[in-house]
């Protein structure tokens, strides 16, 4: 069974591209530019994966990580950072929030694929 | 007293009143017929002539030097006259040989009591040679009375007679002079207490003197002080007023400053204000430019990394190269974005975060040459490392030490010539890894060597087009080489002579 990855990413060709880059390694995506709609998926989808970004409309990207974490349904779902808040204290307050991982913007696509891979277990 | 000339002058007055007198007296003698007149009128004429050359004498003696000796000589010879004059006017009959004793009076009043002895002894000799004369017949006597006095045939009254008149004579003398020498006393001291009183009056007289002088002095003093004091009043008065004045002008220049300095103050203030307000808005911008600008290179960077994968189809080798040159300078946007973030990180006073991990500064080095190997190639450069092997591992940020790197030898580059050399250098020194990255470059003038670590310093305006940057390079990396506790810097012998910039980083 293919793992299903859910991007919450407000930037259409970044949020594009992440899609194709996780494609090309057979892993379907779901997007959602709102964080919001992303905490909305995360339970209806049920995602093996979130990529989250911190600058989001709507809601923050920390406060979508806080809510899955505290979530039963979604907190054991591993959640990556992705942002370009490539600041130590965004780093720690995004792990604090229980994120699994972290990722900088812009980032190298085979770094992506990479830390994906790690956190599904591939 | 007198004075002599008085004297004499009054002597001889009083010998024409007493001869007058005597003419008067004898002349009713003789025309009552009591005397024998003719006998008389030689005696007068004598004694007219003794006491006119007296008065002669003392005219004559007027004014001259030895005026009282011939005054006193006049006298003698004047006795003799008189002498003669008893004799001719009956000798020994004659009953006036006392007259004589005022002559002694006189001449004991006005001159001496010597004058008076001397004058008494005189009469005393004329008066004994007379009678003795006429007693033994030696000269005739001449008979005045008509009743003749039978004396000279009687030697006892002539020498009684000559006698008294001697007595007479002396004792004048005699009472004469002590009176005389009592009036000359008495006078002498009345002079001299009238002297004394006078200098006494005198003295008083000068220290009176004196002192009004000195209170002359004094008020003179005092009026000359409240002349000065006047003046000095009035001048201070002035200097007073003037300085007033002054002071006046001062203040209100002061004012008038002080009103312009708060207008300034005021403005300064306001465009301080503003000028805060630019700069937040300028540091905030940077911050919102460097994310916005890295949200679209992030799909950027990726699909040209996924292209030149050739994960999505083979390339050609010229397609390669040129997607290649395109990556390239995605990644120098991407560090010049960084370089904008972490400028307005410094503006803000936000730290700039480090990731430290262990590494190994030669394997940064080698890494960060590689990406730009082809940036060297390009321009020619002999870009080349002489490492020192074995270096320890320091705990570090990696992407901020390649960073450092990539700034230091991109600049190398911008300003070295084609065919030019890029060296770099690692090496521990003390408890520091050194990295010198050194090049043959267009090289710093001394007083440039520090401004290069000045924000938005460009070597050359006209250079700055050239080699473009924004001049954020090396403030960025001294001051992230500052955050791993080392220091860098730049050295070079002057423009032309290349550049040396080195960079410490401590081991601990």
């Amino acid at each position: 069974m293919a793992k299903k990855v859910l991007i919450v990413e407000d930037y259409p060709a970044t949020s594009k591209m992440m899609a194709e880059i996780l494609e090309m390694e057979g892993i379907q995506s779901v997007i959602t530019p709102d964080g919001t709609d992303g905490l909305e998926k995360a339970t209806k989808e049920k995602p093996d994966l979130i990529l989250l970004d911190i600058m989001l409309p709507g809601m923050s990207g920390l406060d979508v990580c806080s809510n899955l974490k505290s979530n039963p349904v979604t907190k054991n779902i591993p959640v990556i950072m992705v942002s370009v808040k490539a600041a130590d204290a965004d780093v720690k307050n995004g792990l604090a929030k229980g994120a699994d991982g972290y990722l900088s913007k812009p980032f190298d696509p085979f770094k992506l694929i990479e830390v994906v891979k790690k956190n599904l277990g591939m | 007293m007198q004075n002599e000339e008085e004297r004499i002058k009054l002597y001889i007055l009083i010998k024409w009143f007493v001869l007058a007198g005597l003419f008067l007296f004898v002349s009713f003698e003789i025309l009552t017929g009591l005397i024998i007149g003719r006998t008389m009128i030689p005696a007068f004429i004598l004694l007219a002539l003794a006491t006119a050359m007296n008065t002669s004498i003392y005219l004559i003696s007027l004014n001259k030097r030895h005026f009282p000796l011939l005054v006193r000589i006049s006298v003698f010879v004047d006795f003799i006259f008189l002498a003669f004059a008893f004799y001719v006017n009956g000798g020994v009959e004659n009953t006036w040989w006392f007259l004589p004793v005022f002559w002694v009076f006189i001449s004991g009043y006005l001159f001496s009591i010597w004058s008076a002895l001397f004058y008494a002894l005189l009469a005393s000799l004329g008066l004994t040679l007379d009678f003795t004369l006429e007693y033994f017949r030696i000269i005739p006597h001449i008979t005045i009375h008509k009743f003749p006095l039978n004396s000279l045939d009687n030697p006892g009254y002539l020498v009684d007679y000559a006698l008294g008149m001697f007595l007479l004579y002396f004792i004048g003398a005699i009472i004469s002079g002590y009176f005389t020498y009592l009036l000359k006393k008495t006078a002498g001291e009345l002079a001299h207490s009238l002297k004394e009183s006078e200098s006494a009056r005198r003295e008083s007289e000068t220290a009176r003197s004196a002192l009004l002088n000195i209170m002359e002095d004094l008020d003179r003093a005092k009026a000359d002080l409240e002349v000065k004091v006047r003046e000095r009043t009035a001048e201070l008065e002035e200097a007073k007023s003037g300085l007033e004045i002054k002071v006046k002008d001062r203040t209100a220049d002061l004012e008038e400053s002080r009103k312009a300095l708060m207008h300034m103050m005021g403005t300064l203030k306001e465009d301080m204000a503003k000028l805060q307000v630019v700069d937040k808005l300028k540091t905030e911008f940077l911050s919102m430019v460097s994310h916005e600008l890295r949200t679209p290179l992030t799909p950027i960077k990726g699909y040209l990394a996924i292209i030149l994968s050739g994960k999505i189809g083979e390339l050609t080798e010229q397609q390669r190269k040129t997607l290649d040159v395109v990556y390239k300078q995605s990644d120098h946007l991407h560090s010049l974005i960084d370089n904008i973030l972490d400028v307005a990180r410094m503006e803000l006073g936000k730290p700039i975060p480090l990731v430290k991990e262990p590494i190994l500064v030669n394997t940064v080095i080698e890494e960060t040459m590689e990406a730009m190997a082809i940036q060297a190639e390009e321009k020619k450069i002999n870009l080349h490392a002489e490492l020192q092997p074995d270096l320890p591992n320091i705990m570090a940020d990696k992407t901020k030490l390649k960073r450092i790197l990539t700034n230091l030898i991109g600049n190398a580059m911008k300003f070295t010539a084609a065919n030019g050399e890029i060296v770099i250098k690692s090496f521990l020194k003390g408890s520091s890894i050194q990295v010198d990255v050194i090049d043959n470059g267009i090289g710093l003038a001394p007083d440039t060597i520090e401004k290069i670590f000045e924000k938005f310093y460009q070597v050359d305006s006209s250079m700055t087009r050239q080699v473009g940057g924004i001049g954020m390079g090396l403030p960025i990396c001294r001051e992230l080489v500052q955050l791993h506790g080392g220091k860098l810097w730049a050295e070079s012998e002057g423009l032309g002579k290349g550049a040396k910039l080195s960079f410490t980083l401590p081991v601990v």
